[in-house]
């Protein structure tokens, strides 16, 4: 019975670490609408897709929305996603439209938005941190892009 | 460059441009999209010589509206229209299907499927590295000696193999007509101009996708060229290449291309004759950072001067070398230094040029 109190203090101090571990760390998602019942995308899917080029998973044809609501976010989007810097990415987008025609994948400065616009529309594929769509169901994450400290 | 003095096209160009503009609101509509983006430049150049046909100094602006619609995720429309101070043209009107699978067919005044620039940069200067084209693969009305558009139908697949995308396409359609000592493709915007007759081109590439698309590939075409320059009735033309981009490293890129033009000329009075020459480039780029490249290119061609058909277009660059830089001033602004020793007209000498260019908004 001696032993109980440490016992507590323990598992306390236990659960503290771990709570302190997720509040310090973040993870970069990459998320759809729960509707398009998609579950992951390959790599080279992920690539092709933010390059501007239609990947089609089941019946729908995948679209692109780019996060630009965070300059760090969209920094880790060019290295771990683009594989290119923003200039050479905005001058490739622009050489995919000329060539094919369409669109450039939208642009969103406001993360709210952006994530009310995936929910909206099923096949839009955006990367967004995990805190912003913490419980929601509505959406899915279908991978991991970049996880690290929070600042 | 030609002059198009047709009132007629003048106007028909400028209702293109209101209806683009008039067309924009109407991206809110559902299953549809559009972009409108003007493609402004302006070209100041300096010749060391007073060289016949070209202004030994000078400036060239230029506008290329390109406008783009997708209906229903697949239908697509593609235009580009291109005013200058002495040129309207239709450049490309295109309408087709582009599948997700990377399937497209296309019908319209398209650019053909020789070498790599028609396919990555169009009419668009601000997306390429140099201010101009190598002079094989110029348009038309800047010199060029091959057909740049054909008015047709046009294929484009891919697949991949070995984890490589194998991608090919195929035109076939109306060529150009040589007259006024240029090629001269169906105008859209006068369409009752000239003969024009059979044109076939075909590209087989293999890629690879990056910051640079990496590719590299084999091309072919053969065009009957209705002729009325004086003595040649007809010319009926095979095109052979190949090219590459070549990623060295992150920073350095090679492209190059080689070209064999075999030419079967129907003279007056029914003779006959058969010439053919080749044609080379090679084009390093050096990225310092996202903002400075470094160019070169080195063009070079044999059997050209004394070919009667190359003879007939006076204003195509046989020999050119040339340094340069182009600065990104913003995400969509670029300035573009070149300095160049051209062989044009008969002539060499050297030229000094800058051009600004952007992708408006």
């Amino acid at each position: 019975m001696k032993y109980v109190p440490f016992l507590f203090l323990t598992l306390l101090l236990l659960g503290e670490t771990s709570s302190a571990d997720s509040d310090s760390t973040r993870r970069l998602v990459l998320v759809t609408c729960a509707q398009a019942e998609i579950t992951s995308l390959s790599p080279s899917e992920i690539h092709q897709l933010f390059l501007g080029i239609p990947v089609e998973k089941g019946n729908l044809t995948l679209e692109a929305a780019i996060n630009h609501s965070d300059p760090f976010l969209y920094e880790i989007f060019l290295q771990k996603i683009a594989n290119m810097s923003s200039m050479s990415y905005e001058r490739h987008l622009l050489s995919n439209v000329i060539q094919v025609g369409g669109q450039r994948p939208r642009v969103f400065n406001d993360a709210r938005t952006l994530i009310n616009t995936v929910k909206q529309n099923p096949g839009t594929v955006t990367v967004v941190w995990d805190s912003d769509i913490k419980g929601r169901s509505d959406l899915t994450v279908i991978g991991e892009i970049w996880r690290g400290p929070v600042d | 460059m030609h002059k198009s003095s047709s009132r007629q096209g003048l106007i028909l160009a400028l209702g293109t441009v209101a209806a683009l503009l008039l067309l924009k609101p109407s991206m809110v509509l559902a299953d549809y999209e559009s972009e409108f983006i003007p493609f402004p430049e302006v070209t100041v150049h300096y010749n060391d010589q007073d060289v016949p046909n070209l202004k030994q100094h000078g400036s060239t602006p230029l506008v290329d509206f390109f406008f783009t619609a997708k209906y229903n995720n697949n239908w697509r429309l593609l235009s580009e229209l291109l005013i200058s101070d002495d040129e309207r043209d239709l450049e490309r009107l295109i309408i087709g299907r582009v599948a997700a699978n990377g399937k497209q067919l296309w019908l319209g005044r398209n650019h053909t499927d020789y070498d790599q620039w028609n396919r990555l940069f169009h009419r668009e200067t601000y997306l390429q590295t140099t201010i101009h084209r190598p002079s094989i693969i110029e348009f038309e009305d800047d010199g060029g000696i091959l057909p740049g558009h054909i008015t047709g139908i046009s294929m484009e697949d891919d697949g991949e193999v070995g984890g490589r995308t194998v991608n090919y396409g195929f035109t076939i359609g109306l060529g150009p007509t040589l007259k006024r000592a240029h090629l001269i493709p169906l105008d859209l915007l006068n369409i009752n101009q000239g003969p024009h007759d059979l044109a076939v081109t075909a590209r087989l590439s293999v890629q690879t996708l990056g910051e640079n698309i990496k590719d590299s590939g084999l091309f072919a075409g053969h065009t009957t060229i209705p002729s009325e320059s004086p003595g040649i009735q007809e010319v009926r033309q095979t095109v052979l290449g190949a090219y590459t981009n070549y990623a060295q490293t992150d920073n350095l890129v090679w492209r190059a291309s080689v070209f064999y033009v075999a030419n079967n000329l129907g003279l007056s009075g029914g003779i006959k004759r058969n010439e053919s020459f080749g044609y080379a480039y090679l084009q390093p780029e050096y990225d310092l950072n996202p903002a400075w490249t470094f160019y070169g290119r080195l063009e070079t061609s044999t059997g050209t001067s004394n070919d009667i058909y190359v003879q007939q277009i006076p204003a195509f660059i046989s020999e050119r070398s040339l340094i340069g830089t182009r600065y990104q001033l913003q995400n969509n602004q670029v300035i573009k230094f070149e300095l160049a020793k051209v062989d044009q007209y008969g002539k060499r000498f050297v030229s000094t040029e800058m051009q600004w260019s952007a992708a408006l908004p």
